[in-house]
């Protein structure tokens, strides 16, 4: 989102800074306006460079290095067992280890997601 | 194979966690000799498998299971000493075409004790993927699940924010 905002305000600074040809163009905007979307987008840019520190240290931390190396086991795990099941002709044991392995990956993925590690 | 994705390398992990202060009850003289002793066998047999002397890296580990233990040694210290020896011989077998040798180490290993920590849960996985090999799914996929179920309970204990329940993060090579 703040990246589009971003790039938009880029793009409005850009047509802006456009040259103009003949006197049919409607008026463009004053040098205050041009200096205020400028200002605009270095705030942006900021912003943005911010937000990005701020998730990729939550990601890095140790607590979410283990959180991320947990959920990633639950669900290797998950598909392994499953594509066991998937080998399987009838409903057997493997079948219902699958249906739960796949639930406790989902799980998995959504706790961290809440807790902040992961950005996906 | 798939077990590499599966696993999560314990090698050195172990020690550094025994010995990381705070870590261990207070190790004796003995135990502190002990520890310090199976991690550079663990240093050695790394050196080893880098240059290709699988046998040697074998009989490095090996060296670490028949060891004596000192007596007073933790339950506990010494479980996960010798669990992640026994994971090392058992990846040894595995990936050198041997699941019955796998599935030796990983029943010597997961025989030393039980507990909910990636020690167990490794030598869960290896042996799954051993009977896996071996064409027996239905004990691949109880071995994979009882993994997933330790994982899943390191998971709630890790967003709890209970310590010590898993090897410290970051640890892994």
């Amino acid at each position: 989102m703040i990246r589009g905002l971003a790039a938009l305000s880029l793009v409005i600074v850009g047509c802006a800074a456009a040259p103009r040809e003949g006197p049919t163009n409607p008026p463009g905007p004053t040098s205050t306006e041009l200096q205020e979307l400028e200002k605009d987008y270095v705030d942006l840019r900021r912003f943005d460079s911010q937000l990005q520190t701020v998730d990729s240290t939550a990601a890095a931390t140790p607590y979410c290095v283990q959180v991320i190396q947990l959920r990633d086991s639950i669900c290797a795990l998950a598909a392994r067992i499953c594509q066991i099941a998937s080998r399987d002709r009838s409903p057997t044991i493997a079948t219902e280890r699958c249906t739960d392995g796949k639930t406790r990956c989902q799980a998995a993925i959504e706790r961290t997601r809440t807790r902040g590690c992961d950005r996906k | 194979m798939i077990i590499h994705h599966l696993i999560r390398p314990l090698a050195g992990l172990m020690v550094a966690g025994l010995l990381a202060p705070g870590c261990s009850q207070g190790p004796s003289h003995d135990d502190s000799r002990w520890l310090d002793e199976a991690s550079s066998r663990h240093a050695l047999a790394d050196k080893q498998l880098a240059s290709g002397d699988v046998p040697a890296a074998r009989d490095t580990l090996l060296s670490i299971v028949h060891g004596r233990a000192p007596a007073d040694i933790s339950e506990d210290d010494r479980r996960v000493v010798l669990q992640d020896a026994y994971f090392r011989l058992a990846k040894l077998d595995l990936d050198g075409g041997d699941p019955r040798g796998a599935l030796a180490n990983a029943d010597h290993g997961l025989g030393v004790g039980r507990a909910d920590d990636l020690f167990v849960a490794n030598l869960l996985v290896v042996r799954g993927a051993a009977h896996e090999t071996l064409g027996e799914s239905p004990a691949a996929v109880e071995d994979y699940h009882q993994a997933l179920m330790i994982n899943d309970r390191l998971l709630a204990q890790t967003l709890a924010g209970k310590p010590g329940t898993a090897p410290a993060p970051g640890a892994t090579p």
